[in-house]
């Protein structure tokens, strides 16, 4: 089941934590293809948080192919998640490059000195998974 | 669904020379949480019972419903909940007469549902009001509220100045309404973290006057601020112009 | 209804309290006696005015009110309910308050007011105080309307019910001839006087009653229009200010209502007696004045230069007391007891002024023992002196033949009424005699126990009864008590006791008076002469006019001294007055014209 933390007084839109979380969740195999969903109300009921709140992020969700609504059944976790679970680690992998790569041209370094940081860290994460 | 829940237009109101609430105008629309947010003394409390006709306006007018809150009041009251700020209810009844008081005066009043409230809230019906807890008491006020399934919900600072539990209960009732279709609830509050988790809209006074009228999410959106944050920015800067 | 509760308890545990109390006959009398006269119609002004100011402003005090105004239910009908509901309430106080009028009858030897309990029961005297009480509760619910506080809403009512007291008071001064007390008082004359004339009745219970609801009904509106408005402190108290001055200014208005008249001429009158003037008779422009033991003789042919004549000590040997006396061309017979033994003696002492200015004593008529005959007074026509004489109960008149030559002695006896005392005996401020009489050219008007009784006396030394209206008091303790006559020419005015009013009767024939109406009556004493009617009123005399069944004010005859007698000839009415002139009193006598 996806634990979700919201935080109400987070500048994030909180339909967007949700999605983002959701996301996550999706993409860390915690939730799996064709896992229900919490519904709406339960979730709401859960967090003391508005419904239309939930139902936004869920509306969000289904239009990015991650949730299905099946009539009469609850929101599901569609079928394609498992391909989708791909293109959101590349993305969120992306995402993580992208900030870092900002990171390092805010402080001037050169792209030689980032590959180079970049396999520094590579190798140490190998050694330390050998050990 | 096509007409707002709530309607103002210039709604003013002037004792002597200070205008309490100074040319307000903003809609509400069906189906949400819409929080009115201002500092004490802001004007908020006159403006809610100006909707709730419990004060004349100096000038303007307040669609409830599509409704002129003035012309309709007895069909409104029907389909308007409202719990006042402090509210006030005969102390001299036991909870269960004052119940069944109010009871008669709607068509619509479903005995299950208040009976269901009370019980979660621990209310002794055979109580005397005025025995009650201040916390007990606005909880009761809320049923009481409730009691006619209304189709908006009108909140005065309910919970201000009670424990967290009554303020949860406050908040779980709101969300079970808003879960139902058409139902729109208006929660004025200086609670800003609380209004924070449920609303959808954000309406913010200072000095009888709007300041903002718009949806949480896009607020936050383009401020990339929380809700404190924004309404201190937009309540501050006036101190700032005043100085 | 569950609000007014209290009121409720509070007056069912006083007037529990009050019966227990009332099983002391102590108690029971004294209370009673002071209830009846003050403190009833002040607990219904009381319950009237809280109930209705209490139920508006209470609720908006505590706030309670916004509950109600948040449930589906108009404005205007919140009022509704509230003002039927207090209505109820109010009915319920009443007829508890009413009631307790009603602790304690039966005793054996009921007085008037008993007596008078008796008559009026308890459903009139209910069905006459609700409409007026019920009127200032809904004035007292529109007050509760319009105000916050409870605190302000009950004294702005009191207030109100003050300022409308003293208007409607000061109306009745300025028509004293208007149905006033009909329309507002509470009390249990006016329940008689209700009783009396059903026309009244209704007339005022349905106009009461319309006015109630209207008030209500403005309530209602003005709560519909604007339920959240309650007048400001400041209007508040301009208002209750406003009231004040109007309440001002109408007894300065008052005062000066009518045109006045002053004396064509006034005099000082200077006796030595020691005792002031009491009794004064006019002829032409002859005036005599009497005090205890002196007598007067004035002339105002000139008016603007009165003088007097002579005055002159009672001729007699042993002391002497005026009741009253006539006058007739150039005497005066007046009419008083003689100290003797055994008894006193009723005499009338005859007294001539002569051409040279002095004053001639005839031997004086004497009638009898004051203790078995009972004089009112005497009435002259040409030769003839008419007495009306209650002796030992027959209510008779005695005609005495003064014609020269005549024997001077009693010359016919006419009887008109047997006076029977029943059990108790009449009160000590019931005037023994009963009988008052009236001369009107050739007839005499005689009232007496029971009946109204007309004279021919065109034979002057053989009156013959021509017409005998029998009444009778309503309450037993007033039989016997003298009811006043006057006449001006049209109309004959009887004083009636219970309840004061005057009884119309139209004279166009003289030997047959017809009931027309009632004229409310509220001081007494009134004389006439010529067309007009003339009445003390406050510090001078009244003209008045009957006319239309009811009585109207011309003038206002007065120099601002107090009057205490009237007498009037020949288009001259003569005003014995008294001033207090630093703890001295001084008398005067003044004359008005008044033929038109």
């Amino acid at each position: 089941m996806v634990q979700l933390k919201l935080d109400p007084a987070s500048p994030i839109p909180m339909y967007l934590q949700i999605v983002e979380q959701v996301r996550r969740a999706i993409a860390a195999g915690s939730i799996q293809a064709d896992d229900e969903m919490p519904s709406v109300r339960a979730l709401a009921t859960e967090h003391l948080i508005n419904p239309n709140t939930v139902a936004r992020a869920y509306l969000e969700l289904e239009r990015e192919g991650l949730l299905t609504k099946r009539r009469g059944a609850g929101t599901y976790v569609s079928h394609d998640a498992e391909e989708l679970r791909h293109a959101q680690r590349v993305r969120i992998v992306t995402e993580s490059i992208d900030q870092a790569l900002t990171a390092a041209r805010e402080f001037g370094w050169t792209p030689e000195q980032i590959r180079k940081a970049v396999e520094e860290r590579l190798n140490h994460m190998n050694t330390e998974r050998k050990r | 669904m096509s007409q707002p829940a709530i309607a103002i237009q210039g709604l003013s109101k002037r004792f002597g020379k200070r205008a309490a609430v100074d040319g307000l105008s903003f809609e509400v629309p069906t189906g949400g949480v819409c929080g009115f947010l201002g500092r004490n003394g802001a004007g908020k409390t006159t403006a809610i019972r100006m909707l709730m006709n419990l004060t004349d306006p100096s000038a303007g007018q307040a669609l409830l419903l599509g409704l002129d809150s003035r012309r309709h009041h007895a069909e409104l009251m029907s389909r308007v909940g409202y719990v006042a700020e402090a509210p006030i209810l005969y102390d001299w009844m036991t909870v269960r007469e004052l119940v069944r008081f109010t009871s008669r005066f709607y068509e619509r009043w479903n005995t299950a549902a208040v009976d269901a409230l009370l019980g979660r809230f621990g209310i002794d019906d055979r109580q005397k009001v005025r025995h009650l807890s201040r916390g007990t008491h606005a909880q009761l006020a809320l049923a009481l509220a409730l009691g006619h399934d209304p189709e908006l919900l009108i909140l005065d600072e309910p919970a201000t100045g009670l424990d967290v539990l009554v303020r949860r209960d406050f908040l779980e009732s709101i969300i079970q309404i808003i879960q139902q279709e058409g139902r729109t609830v208006l929660l004025s509050s200086h609670l800003v973290h609380e209004v924070e988790r449920v609303a959808d809209q954000i309406v913010v006074i200072d000095e009888g006057r709007l300041l903002v009228s718009a949806r949480l999410d896009d607020l936050k959106l383009r401020t990339g601020q929380s809700l404190e944050e924004i309404f201190v920015g937009l309540v501050g800067r006036r101190e700032e112009v005043r100085q | 209804m569950r609000d007014l509760r209290p009121w409720i308890l509070g007056a069912g545990a006083l007037l529990l309290v009050l019966r227990l109390l009332c099983f002391s006959e102590t108690f029971a009398e004294v209370f009673l006696r002071g209830y009846l006269e003050s403190l009833m119609p002040l607990l219904g002004l009381v319950a009237a005015i809280g109930l209705g100011a209490g139920q508006m402003a209470r609720e908006r005090g505590s706030k309670t009110l916004d509950f109600l105004l948040a449930r589906p239910i108009a404005p205007a009908a919140i009022v509704g309910i509230k003002f039927l509901a207090g209505s109820v309430a109010l009915a319920m106080l009443l007829a508890a308050i009413a009631s307790l009028s009603y602790v304690g009858t039966g005793s054996r030897y009921p007085d008037v007011a008993e007596s008078l309990r008796q008559v009026v029961g308890f459903p009139v005297l209910f069905a006459a105080t609700f409409p007026r009480l019920w009127c200032l509760y809904a004035m007292a619910l529109l007050l509760s309307t319009l105000v916050n506080r409870l605190a302000k809403a009950v004294v702005s009512g009191f207030v109100c019910a003050l300022a409308l007291g003293t208007l409607l008071g000061i109306y009745a001064e300025l028509f004293p001839f208007s149905n006033v007390d009909a329309w507002f008082g509470a009390q249990f004359d006016t329940a008689y006087r209700l009783l009396r004339d059903p026309a009244l009745f209704f007339r005022t219970g349905f106009t009461l009653c319309a006015v109630t609801l209207l008030l209500a009904l403005a309530a209602a509106l003005l709560f519909r229009r604007s339920p959240g408005w309650s007048l400001s402190n400041r209007w508040l108290i301009l208002g209750a200010a406003g009231l004040a001055g109007l309440a001002i200014f109408s007894t300065y208005a008052a005062a000066h209502r009518f045109p006045e008249l002053r004396p064509a001429g006034s005099m000082e009158l200077r006796m030595e007696s020691s005792h002031a003037a009491g009794a004064m008779d006019a002829a032409g422009s002859l005036v005599a004045v009497a005090s205890k033991d002196r007598l007067a003789f004035l002339d105002f042919s000139n008016p603007a230069k009165p003088r007097e004549f002579v005055e002159a000590p009672m001729p007699l040997w042993t002391i002497w007391t005026t009741v009253n006396l006539t006058v007739s061309g150039t005497t005066a017979y007046i009419l008083g007891t003689r100290k003797a033994l055994p008894t006193d003696e009723v005499q009338i002492v005859i007294a001539t002024l002569t051409p040279a200015g002095t004053v001639q004593f005839a031997e004086p008529i004497s009638l009898g023992d004051s203790t078995l005959t009972l004089v009112d007074s005497v009435a002259v026509a040409g030769h003839f002196l008419y007495v009306d004489v209650n002796r030992l109960g027959q209510c008779q008149i005695e005609v005495y033949d003064r014609s020269p030559g005549a024997s001077g002695r009693e010359a016919a006896t006419v009887v008109v009424d047997m006076v029977r005392w029943q059990q108790p005996s009449p009160g000590p401020w019931t005037p023994p005699e009963t009988m008052r009489m009236l001369r009107r050219g050739q007839f005499l008007y005689l009232t007496s126990a029971a009946a109204l009784t007309v004279l021919d006396i065109r034979d002057p030394g053989r009156p013959v009864a021509v017409s005998r209206i029998a009444y009778r008091e309503p309450v037993p303790q007033l039989y016997g008590s003298p009811r006043e006559l006057a006449s001006d020419g049209r109309w004959l005015l009887e004083a009636e006791n219970l309840p004061a009013v005057w009884a119309l009767y139209d004279v166009a024939d003289p030997a047959h008076p017809v009931l027309r109406g009632h004229v409310p009556n509220l001081h007494g004493g009134i004389v006439s002469t010529g067309p007009a009617l003339f009445r003390w009123w406050q510090r001078g005399v009244l003209e008045l006019r009957a006319a239309g069944g009811g009585l109207q004010a011309l003038r206002y005859l007065t120099d601002g001294r107090d009057p205490q007698a009237i007498a009037a000839a020949d288009g001259t009415v003569y005003v014995l007055e008294s001033a207090e002139d630093r703890r001295t009193r001084r008398q005067f006598v003044s004359a008005y014209r008044v033929n038109r």
